[in-house]
């Protein structure tokens, strides 16, 4: 769970998945994972190749039976009552769009509409199209779409009916540079209609601009979760660039390694630790208390591709070591 | 059930397969304009043998294209979170698939009836009518069957290729071996369709009463569908 958050209004976490557990014959692809996607945000599932995220939400969606553990839909388990209302309210993409090469866009999302039993007129339809920049190519059949254009069609699929939860994996495949922005901006719209969504993407950039939330899995597993500015303050990147004057270099270095920032090192004639302190403050003053006169001190923030490496790779050599 | 009418009614390959058995009609029925035969059994035997030939392709691929769909085209995630209850999914097909092979098969053999109807009055031959409609809607049940057919082969092989070869093996050949088998030969799938035809329409020998040839057919159809059926509700599909 994400601590200290809260769904207001809404006591059942839109998407819920308690201990879930799937196995292929021998091999285990989910281990008891275990998270919640609160209401009104997007959440970023991320993973190496083979982390289980696609069939976490193949499970979810009832297409994949678990072998153990829950995974929920506004509270509902696949199979159970009720089931099929709640997954109504959900628009999904696994791993490629649901088209029908041989219909147009437009029948798409007309036979999308009858069967989610939603009365919606052509017009409404070619809004969707509209949203994500295919009005001008409703008519013309998916199968002669290009593959960014599929996965457009694909993200309207799942708005039809206007879901309140959505369901992306991949959403931006394929897509250029613009309609990858487009796709961004529409992802990142969806809370502001009520929707709560789950993305899972290899883009990394993608999640630190349309996320709220991280979930990040690896073999199975859940490896961290939380905020984007929590996960990735959770890796041991970053770190600071420390200079000083040349003749000072070696002293600060000695003593800048005692601080538990990890080992220094000087880079370009300034030394730089692979970790940031709690507070940097901690090395202006133990410069200062041995007399070593402080040039410049800068954190750097790391990215999320370098604590996605650092997580995974932490949690493969646990893993390890454990084995 | 509304999505499954929407596929077909919005997909090109019913409409498509619709028109081919429209064509062969009117090609039939053209060809008996033509050629005027004087022999008024020519114009009951010829449509009769088209539209019974054509429809039950028709309609058997009609069956296995639809339970292959979603397979085919990848699209099973759409249709099971609409519908996640696999039991409804495949009874909604089934119905759709009957029904669709009922309405091909009646329109069929009434175009056809009314064609050979139309040549056989131009040609100045007295036509029993009465024996027409009982050859040409007599080819309705076993369109219906061979429907059923081949949505349980699509079910089974879920693949459209596969489900047609299996289907045609099965009522070309392997029906065939069955009726080698002494005590059985009465109770293959063709002897009973027959049977079914004949009972319904009152025409031509039959082995079976109509309610035997009935329960035997829909037995026939429920073996070959129940296999692909059980692997559908208990596998994990993508």
């Amino acid at each position: 769970m994400f601590d200290g958050m809260s769904t207001p209004g809404a006591d059942t976490p839109p998407i819920e998945f308690d201990g879930l557990v799937k196995r292929f014959g021998r091999r285990t692809v989910l281990n008891g994972l275990s998270f919640t996607v609160p209401a009104g945000t997007v959440v970023g599932l991320l993973g190496p190749n083979g982390a289980g995220k696609s069939t976490a939400m193949r499970v979810l969606l009832g297409l994949q039976r678990p072998t153990d553990g829950h995974a929920r839909i506004l509270g509902h388990d696949a199979g159970s009552p009720g089931f099929r209302d709640v997954t109504r309210k959900v628009g999904t993409i696994i791993e490629s769009p649901p088209l029908y090469k041989n219909a147009s866009a437009l029948q798409n999302l007309r036979i999308r509409a009858a069967s989610i039993d939603v009365s919606m007129r052509d017009e409404d339809l070619k809004e969707i199209l509209n949203r994500v920049g295919l009005a001008e190519r409703a008519d013309d059949q998916t199968g002669s779409f290009s593959l960014g254009m599929r996965q457009r069609a694909g993200i309207a699929l799942a708005l039809v009916g206007d879901p309140s939860i959505v369901v992306l994996d991949e959403p931006t495949n394929g897509l250029d540079p613009e309609g990858t922005v487009e796709v961004r901006d529409l992802v990142r719209s969806l809370p502001e209609r009520g929707a709560t969504t789950l993305l899972c993407t290899h883009r990394l950039a993608e999640v630190e601009a349309t996320c709220d939330y991280v979930v990040l899995l690896q073999g199975g597993h859940l490896i961290t979760q939380g905020s984007l500015a929590d996960v990735i303050a959770s890796a041991s990147k970053g770190g600071v660039t420390v200079d000083v004057a040349p003749e000072q270099l070696a002293d600060a270095l000695r003593l800048i390694g005692r601080l538990g920032v990890g080992e220094p090192k000087i880079e370009d004639g300034s030394i730089t630790t692979p970790m940031t302190p709690e507070d940097p403050s901690v090395i202006t003053r133990a410069l200062a208390s041995e007399g070593i006169y402080l040039r410049g001190l800068q954190t750097r923030r790391a990215t999320l591709e370098e604590a996605f490496l650092e997580l995974t790779h932490r949690a493969e050599t646990t893993e390890a070591v454990e084995a | 059930m509304r999505a499954e009418v929407a596929k077909v009614r919005y997909l090109p390959m019913p409409r498509w397969t619709a028109a081919a058995l429209a064509a062969i009609t009117l090609v039939v029925g053209v060809v008996l304009v033509i050629l005027e035969p004087s022999d008024p059994t020519r114009y009951i035997s010829v449509p009769g043998t088209a539209v019974s030939v054509s429809a039950w392709v028709a309609t058997l691929i009609f069956g296995v294209w639809l339970s292959t769909l979603d397979f085919a085209s990848g699209t099973m995630q759409r249709t099971l979170t609409a519908e996640p209850r696999r039991t409804h999914v495949l009874s909604s097909k089934l119905v759709v698939t009957l029904v669709i092979a009922a309405i091909a098969g009646l329109a069929a053999a009434a175009a056809a009836g009314g064609l050979s109807h139309l040549a056989a009055r131009q040609a100045g031959v007295d036509l029993d009518s009465g024996d027409l409609a009982a050859t040409l809607f007599g080819q309705v049940p076993e369109a219906i069957l061979a429907s059923a057919i081949g949505f349980g082969f699509g079910l089974l092989s879920r693949s459209v290729g596969g489900g047609i070869a299996l289907g045609i093996v099965f009522i070309l050949v392997f029906d065939g071996f069955i009726s080698y088998i002494p005590g059985l030969e009465h109770f293959t799938y063709g002897a009973l369709t027959q049977d079914l035809s004949n009972g319904i329409t009152g025409t031509g020998e039959t082995h079976n009463g109509l309610v035997v040839a009935l329960l035997g057919s829909i037995a026939w159809c429920a073996l070959i569908i129940a296999p692909g059926w059980i692997r559908y509700l208990r596998s994990d599909l993508k």
